[in-house]
Order: structure tokens, then sequence, then C-alpha cells
């Protein structure tokens, strides 16, 4: 954790994205925090985890983000100010609460930060939260650089708690992950000293609960609201640039500013009138009016989604201003923008030409890349998911269905261990496998065996096998149980031995309790242990769960690395290996390399993590421990 | 001024580490810095970059394609990708020693050749190309963990590169535990020597 986000005087110093919306969030007196964690907005639930030890605040790693934000409207309505943050698609599994929450509104201020994912770096889809901001009728800013992030969310509570309304704080990846310096403020007193977030839950049932002639007229409330807050703020959350300049104008708003600012220098053009809201829904219909009367021409500057430009086109009709709107017919739509990307979107906007030859460029770009080896990311060595793939395939052979999920284990899609035939979003591994074994018994009896994390399990998994249990289906559920949620970043979740607050729960008992036809629970390092667990699953029907648990390896490697222990190291006895590449073509651990001269296999000393799964795969016993580690 | 770094590698060796110590370094010398970084799922072993840029008309993280003065390239294949992002005359600082990708241990892909790689790099995009054995630095310094150092030790010998020695060793302590601090250090001097004679040659 940066002193800078605790330090209760102003400083500077260098931070994420995320990281100046920790600072914001406490510059405004947050005291509750929970969200579920996922990329690009990780974080920002790690660092608060971090600050509550010191700072008195509550946080938590929730099951779920659906979970996080209603435990978040408990808190606010309980007067404590509230945060949830989320990756984009984390706002699907919180929608529901969304958009029935939207319209009761808030008590004490509530931030709900949504990181998206443009270009899809770490993600199953691409989609713009800001149409989830127009969807739920609440105020989604949009800020562009770390600075602007630490002021947006305090902005971001000031709009919560004078209008009483939810508000979405969207980032994106390019912000979340973007680093630069940050001038704080100072944090109000008290931090420290006392615990943030004993409140009162004032009794309103008239408000808070849904009761549909509640519900109609609390709907009515909040559209006043919004209109309210649009019409009274709107001109605070928009920065004008040359306002007298040229009758050629720009609208944008996010990170897509910082471009339009590099993209002016680059094409060496000055005096474009730019107009950049901060507030993307509801836009700032009297401002944005007046911009548009002051130019003859205006391009709307923003990533995915034609939000802006729609209110904009809109806006003009309803006043009817006569004025040439461009947008996504000159942006792409599709993928994250970049500085390029802009400036040629820009530069025939103006009908100049492009500063640089972008499409030679580009075409070099991919003739040169072309010759670089793919490499995607892949299991860790020793990843126990590595060895619980390998014996699910030597169990069920790769005639078997393997419906998966999301997490680190996803890369089990990737050659040579090919066991993840479908990931849509989380927890459906269960339910797709529920589906498939319902609908492909024709197709030979498949067997079908899903894969599942523990974090993932927690997360979504839970009603989806108590729904195929109770509609007796047929399939195997080997849960890959690393008792953490690894991919961001080691986060706690109810199965973990350390860092809840409360009781631990195992998967085991839960599935017990659930009536699976079979639990077992087996070590991912001990590969015949879990290909006898597979073959016994394999001879009974029902729903059978396999618990493959095991401490994921990065995470256990980085504690000894850290205390500065040392452990096992394995070797390829080169007399033994008869280059068979069992070990490389049906294993594949990184840490395991060929070398093409002596046609053997070697284990590079500096990679290998002393899990001696590939000693149990070596067809001719040439693996060996070569060095203990003690 | 207008200073644009991308540092390419693979997951695990450090990109963003030495990402975050030129962040730091550039802070400490009171030059407006903007950083991009790649975190989730490319970092598990699969390729993954880092953008530095400083300068006053920076805004973004990104560095704009053909804008780059410097490509820090931890692993030489992984070099190929971000040359186009290079003005031309820029230095590719290349660590000669290559991690074999699990596709390549396959015998899907072949590893390109370093003297091709570092052809490519003068002949079709006009760089200079600053090869260095940091793995061999490194183990001199102390600890193959501090490769990554030796390659800022060679940056710093590049004409026109905006920080000083006593900002990266600054950075350096506050990035890097205080345990491995020395040896990165030693590893930066090291990695300055042993650069000094080819860009005497080169620039």
């Amino acid at each position: 954790m940066s002193n800078a986000l605790v330090s209760p005087a102003s400083n500077k110093a260098l931070m994420l994205g995320n990281e100046a919306i920790v600072r914001g969030a406490l510059e405004s007196g947050l005291g509750f925090f929970a969200a579920y964690p996922g990329t690009p907005s990780s974080e920002i639930l790690d660092a608060m985890i971090d600050i509550a030890k010191v700072l008195g605040i509550y946080a938590e790693v929730s099951a779920n983000e659906k979970v996080a934000f209603e435990a978040c409207l408990g808190a606010s309505w309980s007067g404590i100010r509230a945060m949830t943050s989320m990756k984009h698609v984390g706002l699907n599994v919180a929608s529901d609460a969304l958009m029935s929450a939207a319209s009761m509104g808030v008590r004490a201020g509530f931030v709900a930060v949504v990181a998206d994912d443009p270009s899809m770096w770490s993600s199953q889809n691409e989609q713009d939260t800001r149409i989830y901001a127009r969807f739920a009728n609440v105020p989604v800013l949009d800020p562009s650089t770390p600075q602007d992030a630490l002021s947006l969310t305090k902005k971001a509570y000031e709009l919560s708690e004078k209008y009483r309304t939810i508000v979405i704080l969207r980032t994106t990846t390019r912000l979340s992950h973007m680093r630069g310096e940050v001038e704080t403020g100072s944090l109000p007193q008290g931090y420290g000293k006392e615990k943030r977030y004993i409140g009162e839950f004032k009794k309103d049932p008239d408000r808070f609960v849904s009761l549909p002639q509640i519900a109609r007229r609390n709907k009515l409330e909040h559209v006043n609201a919004m209109r309210k807050l649009e019409e009274v703020e709107g001109d605070k959350l928009v920065e004008i640039e040359h306002a007298d300049g040229s009758d050629l104008g720009i609208i944008t708003g996010g990170v897509s500013y910082n471009y339009i600012k590099e993209a002016e220098t680059w094409l060496g053009i000055s005096g474009l009138r730019i107009m950049r809201t901060m507030m993307s829904y509801p836009l700032p219909r009297k401002p944005i009016a007046d911009f548009l009367k002051s130019v003859d021409k205006v391009l709307v500057v923003e990533e995915l989604e034609p939000v802006i430009e729609e209110q904009v086109k809109l806006i003009a009709f309803d006043e009817g201003i006569d004025v040439e709107i461009h947008g996504k017919d000159l942006v792409p739509r599709d993928f994250e923008l970049t500085p390029e990307k802009v400036a040629i979107s820009l530069s025939r906007f103006l009908k100049l030409d492009p500063p640089i030859d972008f499409e030679l460029l580009e075409r070099m770009g991919k003739e040169t890349s072309a010759l670089a080896p793919p490499v995607p990311p892949t299991l860790c060595p020793a990843c126990p998911h590595r060895s619980t793939f390998y014996a699910i395939r030597k169990a069920a052979t790769n005639r078997a269905i393997f419906p998966s999920d999301i997490g680190c284990y996803t890369l089990g899609y990737y050659p040579p261990l090919k066991t993840v035939d479908t990931c849509v979003d989380m927890g459906a591994s269960v339910s797709v496998a529920h589906g498939i074994a319902v609908a492909s018994r024709g197709d030979g009896g498949k067997t079908v065996v899903a894969t599942i994390g523990d974090s993932t399990f927690f997360h979504s998994g839970l009603s989806a096998l108590a729904n195929a249990i109770a509609n007796g289906s047929d399939f195997i559920l080997v849960v890959l149980d690393n008792g953490t949620t690894a991919m961001t970043g080691h986060q706690p979740n109810p199965g973990s031995a350390e860092g809840n607050r409360g009781k631990r729960i195992s998967i085991e008992e839960v599935a017990k309790a659930m009536g699976a036809d079979l639990v077992e629970v087996v070590d991912p390092y001990d590969i015949s242990a879990v290909v006898g667990a597979m073959k016994r699953a394999m001879e009974i029907k029902g729903v059978r769960v396999i618990v493959a648990r095991r401490e994921c390896a990065l995470k256990s490697i980085s504690e000894k690395r850290r205390k500065g222990e040392t452990w096992k190291r394995y070797a390829v006895n080169a007399e033994k290996c008869t280059g068979c590449k069992a070990c490389i073509n049906a294993f594949g651990c990184p840490a395991i390399k060929w070398d093409a001269s002596n046609k053997k296999a070697y284990i590079d000393p500096e990679m290998c993590w002393g899990c001696g799964s590939c000693a149990q795969v070596c067809p001719f016993d040439a693996i060996k421990v070569v060095d203990d580690g003690v | 001024m207008e200073y644009n770094i991308i540092i390419s590698g693979i997951g695990g060796q450090g990109v963003l580490t030495v990402a975050r110590i030129l962040g730091e370094a550039a802070l400490y010398s009171g030059i407006k810095v903007r950083m991009s970084e790649v975190h989730g799922l490319s970092q598990r072993f699969g390729s993954l970059f880092a953008h530095v840029r400083m300068g006053e008309q920076v805004y973004g993280g990104l560095v704009p394609m053909g804008k780059g003065n410097m490509l820090l390239a931890l692993e030489p294949a992984e070099s190929l990708r971000y040359m186009h992002y290079m003005k031309k005359g820029g230095a590719l600082v290349l660590n000669k020693n290559p991690i074999e990708p699990p596709q390549v241990s396959m015998g899907l892909f072949n590893y390109p050749n370093l003297l091709k790689i570092k052809d490519i790099a003068t002949e079709k995009f006009g760089l200079r190309v600053i090869e260095v054995d940091a793995k061999k630095i490194a183990a001199e310094a102390g600890g193959e963990l501090a490769q990554n150092s030796a390659m800022l030790g060679a940056a710093l010998e590049i004409p026109g590169f905006p920080l000083t020695r006593e900002a990266i060793v600054y950075a350096v302590r506050k990035v890097i535990s205080s345990r491995y601090a020395d040896i990165n250090i030693k590893a930066i001097d090291l990695g300055s020597e042993e650069t000094k004679k080819i860009v005497a040659a080169i620039f």
C-alpha cells in the first residue's frame, strides 16, 4: 500500500487511476467498501482491504458483485458513505440491484465504480457501462486522467448526496491502469482514530420497500431529481477550450480527450474548440446546445458506443440547431481508441493529411510481429490446474465434453491441455454442463466434465449446482480449488483458509448437503489419485463433484520468495530421456524446454517451482528431484 | 521535450517493475509522466508491455505509433511486436537472452534468429540496436532477477534519455525491496559500463 493513499495531509505521488479513485473516496469520507475483484478494477479492492486496517473503514471481498452492491446499499441507507467497484461484466451481475435501487436512492453517498475493458485485454466481451447508466437513469462520470479520477470521485459523492442518487464512476483499462502524478487533498478528521462505519438505519419502509405503489412514487421523484441534477450541475461538468476559436468543434470525454490533445500537437493545429464533458449521462443539455450553436461542424470523439453522440444529435434536433455532427462515421466503434486512431479520425474530420503513414506502419508492424512466436498467457509452473486438467484428460479421454468457466484455468483451452470447450460467464460451466448433459445424450453418451474455480463456484456456481442436482442432471463437476481468486491478484473467497472475517465454507460439505451423487477431495499433485477419483466418478450416473485442492502455486512461491525460503527443483536425466516429449506435448509446463540439438527435454531451474507432477507424467522415469530445497 | 518508452517482455520478467522504476524516477526529477500498464490475464507468462511517457505535451498513457524513442526489450523476440511504434533513429535496447515459449518447445513455431531480429530493427525500422547480455551482468551483480536493472543501466547511456543515474537509483530503492536493492544498483552500473562502448560506436 502506498503511503500517499493513507497520508492525512495532501501530497503528490505517482498513482494508478484506480488508486486515485481510492484516495478520492477516502477524501470524501468513505466508511464502507465491498467488491468482488475483476480486471481492470481489482487494485481498488486490494488497496481498500489494506487501508481498512489502518484507517478504520470497513472493506470486504464479497462473494459476487450483486452481493457487494446490495451490501453498499444497506450501508448507505444506514448513513455510511459506501463504494463498490467491479469490472464491466460485474455490473451485469449487479444490474438487478442497480435497476431497482436506482429510483429508491441513497441516504449517505454511494458510488459504484465500473471499469470497462475496451479491446478486451482481460475480458470475455466489450460493453459500455454508460449505456447501463442511461438504462437505469443514474448519472455517470467519466474521468480522463488519474488526477481527474480523484476529483470526479469526490464530485460523485457530492452529487450522490445532493440528489439522493447512486452515481456510477466509469473508468476504462487505460485509465484504471494509467499511472500519472496526482496531487491529493487531505483526509477528513478522524480517520485512523475511530471506526468509520458506525451509522444507524432509520426505517423508511415507504421508500425502501419496492411495492408497486411505492415504486411508482419513487420513480417520479427520481426522474425529477435527475432532471434537476442535469440542469443545475451540467455546466460545472463540462470544460471548454478555445471558446472563441474556429467554427470547428470537438466534443469528447474520458481518455479520448487525451488523444485529442495529442493529435492537436501532432497535426500542428490550434484553435480547435474542444468541449470535454465529465458526465456522459445525462449529457449537460444547455452547455451542449450553446456549444453546438457556436460551431458549424462538430466531431464527437468517444470510445466504444455512441452514447454522447446520440444525446448530442437529440439535443441538436430538439433545439433546432443547424450543425453538421460527426461521430462514429469517423471514429472507430469497436475496440479501444489509441492516439493514432484519433489522429486519423481528426485528420479526416479536418480534411488534413494524417501526420504519418499509419497504414504502412501498421502493415510493417503486422509483418514483423508475425515472426515472433505467439506467447499467450499460460498456467504457471507448478499450477495445480495443469495437473488436474492432465489427469481429467487421461481418465476421460479427449472424447469427453469440457464446459469450463472464468479464471486462470480458462487457459486450459490452449494446447496441449485443451480441456476447455466452453467458457461464457461466471458460473456458466455448471449450467452449460447441465444443458449439454440433457441435450447431447444422443451423441454417443459422451461424458461431460465441467471445471470451475473455487471463487467462481461461490460467485455464481452454487445456484447452478442446486439446479442441476434438483433436476437430476448427469455430469462430473471438478472444482479447481486453489484457495484464492488467483487471476485478479489473490483475493480471498468464502472457501479460503485465510483472509475472511468469518467462517470458511467447505465446498465438499456444500456439495454433500445439496445431495451430489459422489463427492471426493483430491490433491492435484498426486496425478494418479485424481485419475482414480475421475474413474470412480465415471462409473456412476448423477451429479458427481470432485474437489481438486491445492494452494495456488504463484501465491505459494511468492510467499516463499518473500520469506527468503527455497523449494525443491526437478531436472531431466538426459540419459534416461528418450525425447518422447510427453512432458512437453501432453503436459506443457512452461519450465520444461526442448533441447533441439540433443533432442532431449530439460527443465529451466529458474522456472521450476517444484510440484513434481512432470515426474509422474514422464513414461521413462527420467525426471527427478535434484535440489531438495533445503 | 517528449520521450516515449515501450517496455516489452513476458509476464513474470518484471516489465511492470521496470515501468514503475522509470515512472518514480521521472516524478523524482520533476518530469511529467504518464504510464500505461497491462494487468490481469497477460501477467501469466504471456506477452506483456508497458508504456512510459515523459514530457509536458504528454496526456495519455499510450505511446503513439511512430513516436517511440526507446524500446526496452527484456526478451528478444518480444521486441518484434513493437518496433513499428518507434521513430526512425530510435533505440532498441535488447536483452540478448531468449525465453523459449511453450509453442516453440512443442515444435509449433520457430524462434527467430537473434541476428535476424537485429537486422529487422536496423534495416526495416532504422533503429539503433544496443545489445545487452543482461543475464551475464545480473549474475555478475549477484542475482539473475537483476537483469532488468542491467537493462536500465544500458538505457542510461542512450543519448537523449531524460533520466539520471541518481533518479533511477532513487526509484530502485523506492520500488524494489531493500534486500535486493544493492544487487540491482550494482547491475545498473555494470549495465551502463558495458553499454558505453557500443553507444559510442553507433550514436
